[in-house]
């Protein structure tokens, strides 16, 4: 198609070339005829010159003149009638592009039957070879004149003049009538041509829209359709070219993608049945692990139940040796349940089911309980305690957890030191609260630092026979650093003691909301009942703060008096891990700025007449129930109930 | 006069455990190994104050807590719930419950009886 075009166009070209250069042919015909009626005027004029009214003495230099014409105008003729144009060959259309046509058609033919050249030629020839009789028939005559035979008359020139003027513009007539057909025909085959082309690009069009832009259009409704969701649609595969071959690749890629997506679908079934197996199976081992946990127990129960009641002498009195034998078997037993807690708390956490309950605490208080029950063993020890704490600090963390990790710091501490300090001291770092435990024990040389950190690992193999342990305390500490967003890390040298530091998230503002004044200090160690007495005092719009130790109280009400907002009664424990409530109350009794607080106590102990004496107007003996505990708040704060 | 206590434990050891302590320490002991036996015994017996496992087969501690508060009425029996779950979740459980006091096993007699104690001496 795209030949043919091609063709088309250079026979185009082709076609105008050869007009222009018949053009040509024919002006170059032209002007030699121009040159020839010239001449026979010239011979007109020089023959009557001769004949009449030239001078004697002149005559002779002018038939040499006519003489030299005639011979020019011969020349002139001959020219006229050897011109190449009479040869057929020599100026024809180039017919080359035909050769690539898809049609077979004689050149010659085509030559012959566009431009008429023969006919054109056989014209021109019969026009000059009259032009040429014509001269033959006159050119004896003006030979007589040059000659200077005076017998011819004026009028026989006159008239062998215009006959051969006569003939050389019929000549002229005939090429330029023929030239102009020959424009008019090339126009004519241009036209056709131009015809042509647009039928063919037309063809053209529509043949590139049959079998390319419909394939095509075909193909992307059809991709459009499948990734609409439409599994069942097909390209058409009726054509054999190359798209034709596209369309076959795309409906195998389909049927390809179908496979990989039925197979992708089955995975993931497979995939989820997995998931929901895996997550049964988590349930079951955490169910598990609760199970074991409480079976593991009861009969710890027993054991060390069953030591304490010969212990406590229930059974009668024991020897001294019977009851070192029961020590043995209570230490024991409390050893293999600390192993058992332990254990059970780490697989939590292996499994993730180990829940932090992060709360906003003070530090200076979880730090002060760690201390009271760790100082009986620092004396009998005979080291020295070392406590720096900073009353401000309040972290973000689980209170128990980290009263856990702390603890077991500072036990291992004094567990692994015989002689020198343990010490305690809070900073800060950044956005965490550190507390280092610093000991001047045993040390860990330096490669084992790392691995205290493993489960079951201690420095030394012989130290879990000397000084016991579970060798879990350190992996659960440094795990629960982890879970509240925290860290723990180690320093130490072999015989020169250890320092650990816990890093611990703190709430860097003081957040404590005064606005409300809470009406009720409550002070009590045990977090249930300070939960059970917040709930039931929330349910008679009795608003309360809380302390868990006497130290603990005592700052509360510093922070509190400070901030304008002192409540206005307190109850208080008397069994507290820092001390005797007892102390408290005097402290506050002595403190002319908290005299304004009425104070109660709720204990396991009878009314003691000496804290009345100290100004304590109310006591009750634990447990109280809800309406007990509502109407004691009540009297406190000097409301009476209406109903 | 002496005070009873009902004990609802499924474990005998534990059982046997408690009711020498108990003895020991001047209560009448009186046990029951389920909830549904426990309940029907404190319908018809003066019970002073009741220890209940939470851990038992069928209906649990914490359901019969719920029950002793709610269709049996005694609403001032002093009950402390007896756990081997030394989980908060199961502490609070057994308060939210109705209980009064909790004791996680494993516990020592003398923590036992001063619990008794707070709950059961004027």
């Amino acid at each position: 198609m795209i030949f043919s075009l091609t063709a088309l166009l250079l026979l185009a070209q082709s076609a105008n070339t050869f007009v222009a250069e018949q053009n040509r042919g024919d002006a170059e015909l032209l002007n030699h005829i121009a040159n020839l009626r010239v001449i026979i005027q010239h011979v007109a004029r020089l023959s009557n010159a001769l004949i009449y009214d030239g001078r004697e003495d002149e005559k002779s230099a002018v038939a040499e003149s006519l003489k030299i014409s005639l011979d020019f105008f011969e020349g002139t003729l001959g020219l006229l009638s050897e011109r190449k144009i009479f040869e057929a060959e020599s100026s024809r259309l180039n017919l080359i592009p035909f050769q690539l046509l898809p049609i077979r058609i004689d050149p010659q033919f085509l030559n012959r039957k566009i431009f008429e050249r023969q006919l054109d030629e056989v014209r021109i020839k019969e026009g000059v070879s009259e032009l040429k009789s014509d001269w033959k028939n006159w050119k004896p005559m003006f030979e007589r004149v040059a000659a200077r035979d005076t017998e011819l008359t004026a009028d026989d020139i006159e008239i062998a003049v215009s006959e051969l003027d006569d003939r050389s513009n019929m000549l002229a007539e005939t090429i330029s009538s023929i030239s102009n057909e020959k424009i008019d025909r090339g126009q004519k085959v241009n036209l056709v041509i131009l015809l042509f082309c647009v039928f063919l690009t037309v063809l053209f069009y529509i043949s590139i829209r049959k079998i390319i832009l419909e394939p095509i259009e075909n193909l992307r409704s059809t991709a459009e359709a499948f990734s609409k969701g439409d599994t069942a649609v097909r390209a058409e595969t009726k054509l054999t070219d190359e798209i034709g071959a596209l369309a076959i690749t795309y409906n195998k890629m389909m049927e390809t993608v179908l496979e990989r997506l039925k197979i992708d679908k089955e995975r993931l079934a497979e995939i989820a049945e997995k998931n929901q197996e895996l997550e049964k199976a988590s349930k079951l081992k955490s169910q598990f692990l609760a199970n074991m946990s409480h079976e593991l127990r009861t009969p710890m129960n027993s054991i060390i139940g069953y030591s304490e009641v010969l212990l406590d002498g229930l059974d009668g009195d024991l020897s001294d040796e019977q009851r070192d034998d029961v020590d043995a078997i209570l230490r024991s037993a409390e050893h293999l349940l600390k192993l058992i807690n332990e254990i059970l708390d780490l697989s939590k956490i292996e499994a993730g089911h180990m829940k932090v309950d992060i709360g906003e605490h003070k530090l200076a208080p979880i730090i002060d309980e760690i201390m009271t029950i760790i100082n009986p063993q620092i004396k009998k020890k005979g080291l020295s305690a070392v406590v720096k704490t900073d009353d401000a600090l309040i972290i973000r963390a689980d209170r128990d957890r980290i009263k856990q990790i702390i603890m077991n710091l500072v036990s291992n501490a004094v567990k692994f030191t015989d002689h020198g300090s343990v010490s305690v001291t809070v900073s800060r770092r950044n956005e965490f609260a550190v507390v280092e435990v610093r000991d001047t024990g045993i040390g860990i040389p330096k490669e084992e630092i790392e691995k205290i950190f493993e489960e079951f690992h201690q420095a030394d193999g012989k130290s879990t026979r000397k000084y016991g342990g579970t060798g879990l305390g350190l992996t659960i500490a440094r795990r629960f650093s982890e879970l509240m967003g925290g860290r723990i890390e180690a320093e130490s040298e072999d015989g020169k003691g250890s320092i650990f530091r816990v890093f611990i998230t703190m709430t860097t503002e003081k957040k404590f909301d005064f606005k409300t004044a809470p009406q009720i200090l409550i002070v009590e160690d045990d977090p249930d009942t300070l939960a059970l007495y917040n709930r039931h005092l929330e349910s008679a719009g009795i608003n309360m703060i809380q302390a868990n130790s006497i130290a603990d109280a005592l700052n509360e009400l510093e922070s509190s008096y400070r901030a304008g907002a002192l409540p206005k009664a307190l109850i208080a424990d008397l069994q507290l891990p820092d001390g005797d409530g007892r102390e408290l109350i005097k402290t506050l009794k002595k403190d002319s700025r908290f005299s304004s607080i009425e104070i109660g106590v709720i204990s396991i102990e009878d009314k003691d007449i000496a804290l009345e004496e100290l100004g304590v107007k109310y006591q009750v003996v634990k447990p109280v129930n809800r309406t007990e505990l509502i109407k004691f708040a009540r009297n406190l704060l000097g409301v009476k109930k209406n109903d | 006069m002496t005070k009873r206590i009902l004990v609802i434990e499924d474990h005998p050891e534990n059982a046997k455990l408690v009711e020498k302590i108990l003895t020991k320490s001047g209560y009448e002991f009186i046990l029951k190994e389920d909830a549904i036996s426990g309940l029907e015994a404190l319908k018809i017996e003066k019970i002073d104050l009741l220890l209940l496992d939470i851990s038992l087969p069928g209906m649990d501690g914490i359901a019969a807590a719920k029950k002793i508060r709610g269709e049996l009425l005694l609403k001032e029996l002093p009950i402390i719930a007896l756990t081997a779950h030394a989980m908060d979740e199961d502490r609070r459980r057994a308060l939210d419950a109705g209980c009064n006091d909790y004791m996680t096993k494993p516990f020592r007699p003398h923590e036992l009886i001063s619990t008794i104690k707070r709950y059961l001496d004027e």
